[in-house]
């Protein structure tokens, strides 16, 4: 029987201790990370790091977890993206606070944060089981699944995924991917976030705008690829405040080369946009489409109800906009303020699913 | 050669340096009478005219993949297949062209337009091709295509499919969405008189067919999956339609595909789910933020095309496919949507 309460103290140790840019385990796995094939600048992973281990405190997450806990311990796997620094370390937390066993898969992207501190997590308390695994032993040895993907890569789970329908289940013989059921995998979609604006931000909200559109140079769910304003509102005061949070948060070396194929297609249409100095950043008017990562949107309304339903048709993880903003949006999902976009707090459901819920439920 | 010797006679290209000699004529040409891919090719490349000028100068690396093997010795500047939804990509003025192809828009709702100056060059370019990979038949076609029908005549595929029944079919071909009986009779009249059946069929059309009953196919008829795969219900993977496929239509071989309405040319698989160009076509499969970088063999990436039966629009082109070299061939594994280039994707190339 594990002890939760010992282990949210060893987490809570653990995330003190990573909180120290010095801390040996830290500096050795952010210098691993930077090395990967990655879009993580050195800025981007200190801010990542430092905003996720502020997070874990033991009250934090005592509150987070609550009562909730699995009646039996299954094996939990959880395919890891990468796109961003830590992603994972939410599920990692759900699993193990909630009394599973851990199986992760590491990503060639990010393959040294999380297992690195899921190693030091060990240091602080022995009896954490945790591994990581190749994909295929994770999917063979896992009694549950977490995974984020494509459309395409989700239709390939769902499709190794027992009882999905009745038909799947005639065909067990013939080379699934997985044999877990339906009801113990949690697959999240592809999704990107949005801002709304009235004209009304003053320069600070913008700044923060900044930090939700550029963080991470485009990639995660969390990141705002599409910006709604009223008509007629100049985009200056972003662009702006864009090149501004380019002097804090310099461009990754790649970001350039991406936005070139871009901005060259802008111009072959002949359509309105703007960059930063040496393509550190783009931005297009258009139609609302999320863009390549790096390349924000750009599009204008009339009526703040042509925003609503637009975002209720597409996959939106989240929105941000000023509180008056807030007020005229029917979104359902997770409304923000600017500049929390890349600060997921511990409660945090993708996809409006709880994750611990999901796993007390096992 | 000139631009009309290539139109004249590319489907007859049997030599690779033929295909080199043809697609530089054609970029040329693009590069001199297409605003859109002349800017892009600017903007991206300043010094793409003198490079043009030195095509057949350049080196004997292998860039690119086909059915009849080949050595291209120069890697060009591939328009992104958006451009198609943002503008006319043309090298005439859209108003003189003979046909507009749509896109389904299935996706995010705006719709690619390819602006087709002569139909008759689509048409050789898929009946010719049509006829190396099934014959000449005469074949009885049934075509199952539900939801392209309110497309009319925009859809390419259905221009596609209406052609190649006028074209190789037997009288008595016909649609046979939500009509179990009608496919039914058309299997009966296979079999009685001896002409094979070929069953033409967007995958969920074939998959509605499938729920009201299964069919037993003649052995020489073939069923060919044209995409489709999320027209109007969740995802489904290529190899688990073809499994239902292969399971419902009993004896009959199941082939797949491979087109869209920016490219006048199309791709069929022969086995499994891996896809040949015809010989006026060639693929690369490469990095999608960074075109320039080929991918070797099995590696996930973009697939870029080269088509000259694009002549009047744009032959080099970066789709938003997903796809693997597979030796001559290529397998296309889903899309490239920039939302799943955003979000926290992973590869499933193990699974």
């Amino acid at each position: 029987m594990f002890d939760r309460r010992e282990l949210m103290r060893a987490v809570a140790a653990a995330a003190d201790a990573w909180m120290d840019p010095d801390y040996d385990h830290r500096k050795v796995a952010v210098e691993e990370t930077l090395q990967a094939p990655n879009t993580f600048t050195e800025e981007a992973v200190t801010f990542a790091v430092n905003q996720q281990m502020s997070l874990l405190t033991a009250k934090a997450l005592g509150e987070w977890i609550g009562a909730r806990s699995a009646s039996s311990c299954c094996t939990v796997g959880v395919l890891n993206a990468g796109n961003i620094p830590l992603a994972g370390l939410q599920d990692f937390l759900a699993a193990i606070l909630t009394g599973h066993r851990y199986l992760g898969s590491v990503s060639s992207k990010s393959p040294a944060l999380l297992p690195t501190f899921v190693a030091d997590l060990c240091r602080f308390e022995r009896d954490i089981a945790a591994n990581f695994a190749p994909l295929h032993e994770l999917l063979a040895g896992a009694d549950a699944l977490i995974a984020t993907g494509s459309n395409e890569t989700i239709a390939r789970l769902r499709d190794g995924a027992r009882g999905l329908a009745a038909d799947d289940a005639q065909d067990e013989a013939t080379g699934k991917a997985h044999d877990i059921p339906m009801a113990r995998c949690l697959f999240r979609g592809h999704s990107f976030a949005v801002g709304v604006l009235d004209g009304m931000e003053r320069a600070d909200t913008y700044e923060r705008l900044a930090e939700d559109v550029l963080l991470h140079e485009g990639f995660g769910c969390r990141n705002v690829a599409v910006m709604w304003a009223p008509r007629g509102l100049a985009p200056d005061d972003l662009l702006e405040a864009m090149a501004r949070f380019r002097g804090i948060f310099p461009v990754h070396g790649n970001t350039a080369g991406r936005l070139a194929m871009q901005k060259a297609l802008l111009e072959a249409i002949g359509a309105s946009h703007a960059y930063g100095e040496d393509l550190e950043f783009l931005v297009s008017r258009g139609e609302p489409e999320a863009q390549h990562p790096g390349h924000l949107r750009w599009t204008e309304y009339d009526d703040i109800a042509d925003v609503n339903a637009w975002l209720s048709r597409q996959p939106v993880q989240l929105v941000v906009a000023a509180s008056q903003v807030q007020k005229r949006l029917t979104f359902e999902g997770l409304l923000l303020a600017p500049g929390e976009a890349q600060r997921p707090t511990l409660d945090w459901r993708p996809d409006g699913i709880d994750t611990v819920d999901f796993l007390s439920c096992l | 050669m000139t631009i009309d010797d290539v139109i004249r006679v590319f489907t007859d290209l049997k030599a690779s340096t033929a295909f080199d000699e043809m697609i530089a004529v054609v970029l040329t040409h693009q590069y001199a009478h297409n605003p859109v891919y002349r800017r892009y090719c600017k903007a991206i490349y300043p010094e793409w005219d003198k490079s043009l000028s030195e095509w057949e100068n350049a080196g004997d690396k292998e860039f690119w993949s086909g059915s009849d093997a080949q050595k291209t010795t120069h890697l060009p500047i591939l328009l992104p297949v958006e451009a198609f939804k943002q503008a006319p990509v043309t090298t005439f003025p859209p108003e003189e062209a003979e046909k507009l192809f749509e896109s389904s828009g299935t996706g995010n709702g705006v719709r690619s337009r390819h602006y087709v100056r002569d139909l008759s060059i689509y048409e050789r370019a898929i009946s010719v091709h049509f006829a190396r990979e099934f014959g000449t038949g005469p074949f009885l076609f049934a075509s199952c295509l539900p939801g392209y029908a309110e497309q009319g005549s925009a859809s390419s595929l259905l221009h596609m499919v209406d052609f190649l029944m006028r074209r190789f079919g037997v009288e008595g071909s016909e649609s046979v969405p939500g009509a179990p009986e009608r496919l039914r009779h058309l299997s009966d009249r296979s079999r009685g008189e001896g002409v094979p059946l070929i069953v033409f069929g967007a995958a969920f059309g074939l998959l509605d067919l499938l729920e009201t009953a299964s069919f037993s196919l003649p052995p020489d008829a073939i069923v060919v999956e044209t995409g489709g795969m999320k027209t109007h219900r969740r995802e489904i993977a290529r190899t688990t339609l073809h499994r239902r496929l292969k399971e419902g239509f009993g004896a009959a071989s199941v082939r797949s595909e491979y087109g869209m309405c920016e490219l006048l040319s199309s791709c069929y698989s022969r086995q499994g789910g891996v896809f040949y160009p015809p010989p006026w076509m060639r693929f690369q499969v490469v990095d999608p933020t960074h075109p320039f970088e080929s991918l070797e063999e099995g590696r996930e990436g973009a697939l870029a095309v080269l088509d000259l039966a694009n002549v009047y629009s744009a032959s080099a082109v970066l789709t938003q496919d997903r796809a693997v070299q597979c030796g001559d061939g290529f397998e296309v594994l889903g899309r490239l949507e920039n939302a799943d280039l955003r979000g926290c994707n992973f590869l499933l190339k193990d699974v």
